[in-house]
């Protein structure tokens, strides 16, 4: 030993250790309550934490937007002076002293509860969700201190993310339409036929890349001598000038990037890790990833990702001469290569036996790829016999056996299809949750097998469950009915769910009682006015319309205090001619919002306005007649409708960004903006708008100003995704029934809340019936009006 | 029974374009066709004129997926067809390269793909044997 640790070894050794022991020092220090929290939402939750130091890393970095998607861990003895505010988000609150706020929600909590009237406990901690973009956990201490405790706590945590990651869209068919064509890539990726087609595609380049060696090593009579070795390798002696110049910038290309990554394996796996830079590679050639990076200012991976594509390139430009010759070789070999005879006559007859059967009894979406490799077989075996196709005979006995064959199979095929038609599905049985969690909250994102019921599955519970827009169970209600809007009555309890806005829009419009229910009393991005085209007051007149409605004509003034009384809402026309020419001075009409700047980044950068308008049938089919005319422009005017012009005219819409949104200058104080506001071109009385991607809550006030008229509009409830846009509770009659009306097109479903013993109610009964319908497939969502509401405990 | 020849139209159709090829090669049709089109006609051409139909309602039945597949499966099926008509040597040779990478890889961490080489070991090899039992059964 002493002799190993001879001087110079020594020297060498006693900084190295006493560098380490410094650092050792130097890293170690007592742990606050703070850290071992941040250290316990990240390793044991699974969260991502943003680390304060106090020094480099500070709250007020992180309300600058430091560590974007990080969780920031408070505690409720030491949350800063302002509490908690709008940026201060996403937050994890733990509770280890009493803590009240009134921000976002009033709450309150202390190391042992937390509670909010208006959010739901979730196993005692606290998850607000907030539409204002405010993301809080609060958490009482005492849910993280006992391994049992803190146990149940992480499966209710995985849980809640679950149920934040249930898609909530409301038009499945205009989702599924909208299914991105890299959607069908990424299923196509993993059909047969491209898992076939990519190990064609890697055989192809091993030959390529192999061609030389198999040529060398398959030598018959012939030793292998050096020289053969050096031609081998010597692969640029015939290259022209560019293919070398391209070759030797290549392999140093190669060398710089194999030393780069043996650079990165050692910072980040402490050696030359193989697989590592395999998959840092491939992790590098991943464009969501370094569109990722990118946002997060991660340019070393973007950096790397050219870098590897013009290695690629240069590559695939270097192959491409053998690409060539090969496939050359390839194509001479298939098309000089000669079928027997006896195999072409006996192969044509049976590869179309067997497409027949495929055909017959397989579904083709299913099947279509084996009968496009038939049809490619048999053209292949046709195109090598086109010359001697006359000369193939059949024997009569042959002939017959083979036409009987093809009618006994077409015979058979169709019989099957009729039974099937006949007979009942046979369905399999699933679990409705079918996850292995602990702890499921809703809402939850069912994906049902194909011919698939649910198993029996019983809930209790004071919440409503609802399947995609279909109420299954309601306490304290002895039968569900799920009907149509256009039976609504406003009697008895009832929710109306969320919908299709073109569907929200022409049930307003035939419905006078609907169109009542859903006014909103505060503003929302969601409004109502009378057609500005039709008007003809563009300088300021006011002006009268009557509207027939066949029992009487009503009067109506655009005075800014729009009247939704208007008949029976159904369709009503007006003249073209009453479109008049504007005067030179006409001044275009505007709007003025109002935003409220309760949040301060509203998360928009303009402002999109989608117009719905009832579009008619020009050719005058549709009944629509005007029935007399009186006075001017600023006249009153008497038109005609009738019901089949109703049910000819659809909802049409048009989409135009109103102006660029700069944001709220301050929190809490309105922004008011006003600028043109040039509306589709329509015959229709009414025009709706929605503004996008703006929360009703942002709204503060919405004005048109046509000329010198100041228009309110008329504010309808809005709401994104599955919800309830308004409902009737009569709790007065518990037992009373419940109806459930839905937008578009929907089945009659109704159902007598039967609790069996454990005062259960199963609500597979009514979930089946759906499935059976054709109603629910695919995925569809279960969900409450209360959010994380636990359906399995852990 | 109408509704089910209106929902397996497609389908239908296609099966027949299958009869119908079937009936072309057991019986001289073309010559029944080349007099009602007073020319002549040849049996391919009949044959590539019903699988170009064939294909249309596969497609139209399939959709994107069909039109994707297609030039994939040629492309698939071409490959095969240049292992089979290659020399039985580098076929064999190839598997065993396969073989012997497979480790190599393994050893280096590189799982995938290791666990490529060992598929591509396997697949030569039994293109190497369809190719010693089919290839003088099939091919002159």
């Amino acid at each position: 030993m002493k002799k190993y640790l001879n001087k110079g070894k020594f020297k060498l050794l006693i900084p190295i250790l006493f560098i380490g022991v410094v650092a050792v020092f130097l890293t170690s220090h007592a742990q606050t309550k703070l850290e071992y929290y941040q250290k316990v939402f990240e390793k044991d939750f699974g969260f991502e934490i943003y680390k304060q130091d106090g020094k480099e890393k500070t709250i007020d970095d992180f309300l600058a937007g430091d560590g974007k998607g990080k969780h920031l861990v408070l505690l409720s003895s030491s949350v800063p002076v302002p509490g908690l505010s709008p940026g201060l988000s996403p937050v994890i609150l733990v509770c280890d002293s009493p803590f009240s706020s009134d921000f976002p929600v009033k709450f309150y909590c202390d190391s042992n509860n937390a509670s909010s009237n208006e959010v739901f406990s979730v196993d005692g901690f606290l998850r607000i969700d907030s539409e204002q973009n405010i993301d809080l956990w609060v958490i009482p201490e005492s849910l993280l201190l006992t391994p049992e405790k803190r146990s149940e706590t992480s499966e209710f945590f995985k849980a809640v993310k679950k149920a934040d990651k249930a898609p909530l869209n409301v038009d499945k068919d205009k989702e599924e339409e909208s299914k991105s064509f890299l959607d069908f890539i990424r299923e196509f990726s993993k059909t047969t036929v491209f898992e076939t087609f990519s190990i064609a595609v890697s055989m192809f380049f091993i030959v390529i890349l192999m061609h030389r060696i198999l040529k060398l090593l398959s030598q018959e009579d012939k030793k292998i001598s050096l020289s053969d070795i050096k031609d081998f390798f010597n692969i640029n002696k015939n290259m022209p000038l560019y293919q070398r110049i391209i070759f030797f910038g290549t392999i140093c290309l190669i060398v710089i990037y194999l030393i780069l990554m043996s650079f990165i394996s050692i910072k980040d796996v402490q050696g030359i890790d193989l697989g590592y830079i395999l998959s840092y590679s491939i992790d590098c050639l991943n464009p969501k990833k370094i569109i990722t990076g990118v946002s997060t200012g991660g340019y070393f991976r973007l950096i790397v990702f050219f870098y590897e594509a013009v290695v690629i390139t240069l590559i695939l430009v270097l192959l491409l001469p053998s690409v060539v010759k090969i496939l050359k070789s390839a194509s001479f070999k298939i098309s000089h290569a000669g079928i027997k005879p006896e195999v072409k006559k006996y192969s044509i007859p049976i590869l179309i036996l067997i497409s027949l059967l495929i055909a017959s009894f397989v579904d083709i979406s299913e099947s279509y790829w084996f009968l496009m490799l038939m049809m490619l077989i048999l053209a292949f075996i046709i195109f090598k016999s086109k010359s001697d196709l006359d000369f193939i005979n059949y024997s009569g006995k042959e002939k017959t056996w083979y036409i009987c064959t093809a009618i006994l199979i077409v015979g058979l095929g169709f019989l099957l299809k009729v039974r099937e038609k006949n007979v009942e599905i046979a369905y399999g049985e699933e679990d409705l949750i079918g996850v292995v969690d602990e702890a499921v909250v809703l809402p939850y994102s069912k994906q049902l097998g194909e011919k698939t019921l649910i198993h029996e599955y019983n809930l209790s519970g004071s919440w409503p469950v609802f399947v995609d827009h279909y109420l299954v169970y309601s306490p304290n209600h002895s039968r569900v009915e799920n009907k149509n809007i256009k039976d609504f009555k406003k009697e008895g309890s009832f929710y109306i769910q969320n919908g299709d806005l073109e569907d929200i829009i022409s049930a307003i419009y035939s419905n006078e009682a609907l169109a009542n229910e859903l006014i909103s009393t505060t503003p929302t991005n969601f409004f109502r006015i009378k057609s500005l085209r039709n008007t003809g007051n563009d300088f300021g007149e006011v002006e009268a319309v009557n509207f027939v409605d066949g029992e009487g004509s009503e009067a109506k003034k655009t005075d800014g205090t729009e009247n939704t009384n208007n008949s029976n809402n159904t369709l009503t026309n007006i003249s073209e001619d009453r479109n008049l020419a504007k005067p030179y001075n006409a001044r275009e009409p505007k709007i003025r919002i109002t935003f409220s700047c309760k949040r301060q980044n509203i998360g928009i950068n303009d402002v999109e306005a989608d117009f719905y308008y009832l579009s008619k049938e020009e050719d005058g089919s549709n009944g629509e007649k005007i029935n007399g005319e009186k006075g001017d422009s600023g006249g009153d005017k008497e038109v005609g409708k009738n019901e089949k012009g109703d049910n000819e005219s659809k909802i049409e819409t048009e989409s135009k960004t109103l102006f660029y949104f700069p944001g709220c200058s301050k929190m809490g104080v309105p922004q008011t903006y006003e600028v043109d506001f040039d509306t589709p071109y329509t015959d229709s009385d009414y025009l709706f708008v929605k503004l996008n991607d703006v929360l009703p809550e942002d709204i503060e006030s919405i004005e048109i100003i046509n000329g010198y008229e100041i228009i309110n509009p008329v504010y309808f409830l809005s709401k994104d995704g599955y919800g309830i846009l308004d409902s009737q509770e009569i709790t007065t009659f518990p037992n009373s029934p419940i109806v459930n009306y839905i937008f578009g097109d929907s089945y009659d479903l109704s159902f007598d809340i039967v609790l069996n013993e454990d005062e259960k109610f199963d609500i597979s009964k009514p979930i089946n019936e759906l499935i059976k319908e054709g109603v629910l497939k695919n995925r569809f969502l279960i969900w409450s009006t209360k959010k994380y509401l636990p359906v399995r405990l852990p | 029974m109408s509704s089910l020849f209106v929902e397996y139209k497609l389908n239908i159709l296609l099966i027949l374009i299958f009869f119908l090829n079937l009936l072309l090669f057991l019986f001289p049709l073309e010559k029944t066709l080349g007099k009602i089109l007073k020319t002549k006609v040849k049996k391919s051409y009949i044959f590539f004129a019903l699988m170009i139909l064939g294909l249309l309602i596969i497609f139209a039945l399939a959709k994107l997926s069909a039109v994707f597949s297609f030039p994939m499966l040629i492309f698939s099926l071409f490959v095969f067809l240049f292992g089979f008509l290659s020399d039985r040597k580098y076929i064999y040779l190839l598997a065993l390269i396969s073989l012997g990478l497979t480790p190599i890889m393994l050893i280096l961490k590189m799982d995938q793909i290791a666990e490529f080489f060992a598929q591509t070991c396997y697949l030569l090899l039994v293109l190497g044997v369809l190719k010693d039992i089919f290839y003088e059964k099939i091919f002159e």
